[in-house]
């Protein structure tokens, strides 16, 4: 082998571990799960191919409607919540001397599993004697207290609330480092001129806050479509169905109900409503990014 | 692999300790301790799988007693999570990474694995113990005319009731329909809730449903169950009325709030603290009971819910799960001799007293006084003994129905669409089954 051969080779061979591992651990996957989709696989003995039977069947399946509008409400919520929570909180603490304490305190639930947030979550929202319901009791509320755990949508939006409490930590840390980085002197400048305190963060501070904003409504965006240890600790999706995400549909159809076929189909849905997701959410903010 | 104690070792190790105890007891007893482990720790260790992670120290109780027995022992691999647990014995059955025993369910699911190639043929093992296992045990895990599992537990689903409740309320356990609603609206009454309900883990669901179907028509029960009968037929609607009346009345706890495992509101604080007088369940929860602080015999009793039907034959549900032998395991023939262990007598005898469970052997009693009452009235009633739902049906079927009986639980109304959303799903299993 001559070296100028050797020399244009170099390139590729510094490549192929990495094309490798993505082959083998995320290209081969995602291809042989689009393949299980078309098949009736049961996970057991030989599948064979039922084009898009299982494609159909998702579409009028009420259980895959509601956890698609559930999915929904996660994404929603999620952003709703967790990210404007976040840049409040980030807000408050940036101007108050506590600050370093009370990052500490807000990060705490972080460092934890979701899977122990949702037996901590879990028992507060137990009917009976969950801490909330009996806080609601003490306080004369008494008709407020419900079973949190039980009727749709609220199901869904206790389980929010719960994964908010985990993940407003480490948003709101985001938000503080990306307004300890916006300069000072456009905000003097409008200060100066007399903006308002809610023009000088709507006109001023949102817009320099923008690269770090699209990093948190990203993150968030894809920590809502895959949420699951939660829900399957705290509902296993349930009752009847009724709190079941996408991704718990596919866990539940694949591992729960061995339709491995019908859960590979959810996945592939999941997979492509993420991707476009993505797309578009990425294209967009950076094309905003440049202009500013 | 495996290595037996022989026959000199044993000489040798009797002669050692006679010997020793004669002169220095204390030395012999401690010598006699290290051959054991030395023998235990030279034993083959077999990974037996479940997703029973109360059971632990039982299993392995057991195993460390089959290694002294036999040389081969084993050690449980726990699965915390059902569905997980499950996933992982459908992925590896085929290779030989499958742990050498696991646990199983009967029926339908049991198929499954049968039909994959998963479980190893033990009838030689069944036909050396014939004389011992009813004949119900052995059909629950025959496929084929073969046997492929031995019986992990047996348990029979009755009413668990707590006796000093009925003791106060001055009830004695029901033996006709009419007594029994009767003691239901004295404890409710006494502000006690007659009856324990949960959907934790959404399988108990159809606990209810199943014994109010059988009691008022146990060979509806045998239809539905085997896809001869609709969700829908009249029958099965009545059955559901008569739930939700008795759900109307508040004679269930509320399902959403107590729990079968532990944590706050787990049922043996509720039914040990009087505030629930009975639950419909399997007698292996006996033992639940038992480790939180109650007494069979003394603090509880149990008894097979009495028909609706006086005329309708005399049934009673009953449950197994097979312990199995990977078929493709990497130590099959020593699991072979694990499993000829646990269903002798010796093997038997061990599991019950670590258990608390009782013996599909007929040679082994119970511990439990509980227990052997009840194996009394069974056999002498004549009860016929019928495979519980969760295994009776194809487990499409379940999982559907499951979820509808929570939500019937939960919202209670007209039963109609619950019952037809199941039959739907019937129809469909029932179509590619056929």
């Amino acid at each position: 082998m001559t070296d100028s051969r050797l020399g244009r080779l170099t390139p590729y061979l510094y490549l192929a571990p990495m094309v490798g591992l993505v082959g083998v651990f995320l290209l081969y996957p995602a291809a042989d799960t689009i393949w299980t989709s078309l098949t009736n696989s049961t996970g057991l003995g030989k599948a064979s191919f039922v084009g898009l039977d299982n494609y159909t069947a998702l579409v009028k399946d009420p259980a895959f409607t509601t956890s698609f509008v559930n999915t929904l409400y996660w994404v929603a919520g999620v952003l709703v919540l967790q990210v404007g929570l976040g840049l409040a909180m980030a807000l408050i603490l940036s101007s108050t001397a506590l600050a370093k304490v009370l990052k500490g305190v807000f990060y705490l639930p972080a460092t934890i599993s979701a899977a122990a947030t949702g037996v901590i979550w879990y028992f507060v929202f137990n009917p009976d004697q969950g801490l909330l319901n009996s806080a609601l009791r003490l306080l004369g509320l008494g008709g407020l207290a419900k079973s949190w755990l039980v009727d749709p949508p609220t199901n869904t939006f206790a389980m929010i609330a719960a994964f908010t409490w985990q993940g407003l930590g480490p948003t709101m840390l985001l938000f503080l480092v990306g307004l300890q980085n916006i300069p000072r002197e456009p905000i003097e400048a409008a200060l100066v001129d007399g903006a308002s305190h809610l023009r000088l963060f709507w006109h001023v501070t949102l817009p320099l806050l923008r690269p770090m904003t699209a990093v948190v409504v990203g993150i968030s965006l894809i920590n809502s479509f895959k949420v699951f240890d939660l829900i399957w600790v705290m509902t296993q999706g349930g009752p009847y169905r009724s709190s079941e995400t996408l991704a718990v549909t596919m866990y539940r159809e694949s591992f729960v109900s061995f339709h491995v076929g019908y859960g590979a189909a959810v996945a592939v849905v999941l997979t492509a409503i993420v991707f476009v997701v993505a797309v578009f959410y990425l294209h967009a903010m950076f094309r905003r990014v440049e202009v500013y | 692999m495996s290595s037996e104690l022989t026959r000199n070792d044993f000489l040798k190790l009797g002669g050692a300790a006679a010997a020793g105890a004669a002169l220095f007891p204390k030395a012999a007893l401690a010598s006699l301790e290290r051959r054991t482990r030395a023998a235990e720790a030279a034993a083959t260790t077999l990974k037996l799988a479940n997703d029973k992670v109360t059971w632990k120290a039982w299993f392995n109780t057991a195993g460390q007693a089959a290694a002294q027995a036999v040389g081969v022992g084993w050690d449980a691999l726990e699965y915390s999570d059902t569905t997980s647990y499950q996933a992982a014995i459908r992925t590896s059955g085929r290779t030989s990474k499958v742990p050498d025993l696991y646990s199983w369910w009967s029926g339908w699911l049991m198929k499954e694995i049968v039909d994959a190639d998963f479980a190893a043929d033990v009838t030689p093992i069944w036909n050396k113990n014939a004389a011992h296992y009813s004949k119900g045990v052995r059909d629950a895990f025959t496929f084929g005319g073969k046997v492929y599992g031995a019986p992990l537990y047996v348990g029979y689903w009755v009413l668990l009731y707590n006796k000093h409740v009925f003791k106060d309320a001055k009830l004695t356990p029901p033996t006709t329909w009419a007594q029994f609603e009767k003691a239901m609206a004295t404890l409710k009454a006494n502000g006690i809730t007659p009856l324990g309900a949960t959907i934790d883990g959404r399988w108990p669901g159809f606990i209810y449903f199943e014994e109010f179907l059988l009691r008022s028509n146990p060979g509806l029960y045998q239809r539905l169950m085997a896809g001869k009968a609709k969700y829908t037929d009249p029958g099965v609607v009545s059955t559901m009325k008569l739930w939700g009346g008795l759900i109307d009345k508040g004679y269930f706890t509320n399902p959403a709030s107590v729990t079968l495992g532990t944590g706050a509101s787990n049922f043996t604080s509720y039914f040990k603290q009087g505030k629930v007088g009975m639950v419909q369940i399997g007698t292996w929860f006996e033992p639940s009971l038992v480790s939180g602080g109650l007494k069979p015999g003394t603090d509880f009793g149990a008894f097979i819910m009495p028909n609706i039907n006086p005329s309708a034959p005399k049934v009673v549900i009953f449950e197994t799960g097979p312990l199995v032998v990977a078929e493709h395991g990497a130590n099959k023939a020593d699991a072979m001799k694990a499993l000829d262990y646990f269903m002798s007598r010796k093997g038997q005898a061990t599991w019950v007293k670590a258990t608390g469970f009782v013996s599909p052997r007929n040679d082994v009693p119970s511990s439990s006084p509980v227990d052997r009452e009840l194996g009394a009235t069974i056999q002498k009633g004549g009860y016929k003994q019928l495979n519980r739902y969760w295994e009776a049906t194809p487990h499409d079927i379940v999982e559907v129905a499951v979820d509808q009986f929570d939500k019937f639980m939960l919202k209670g109304g007209d039963p109609l669409p619950i019952l037809t959303t199941i039959q739907k799903q019937a129809d469909k299993t029932w179509a590619a089954t056929k």
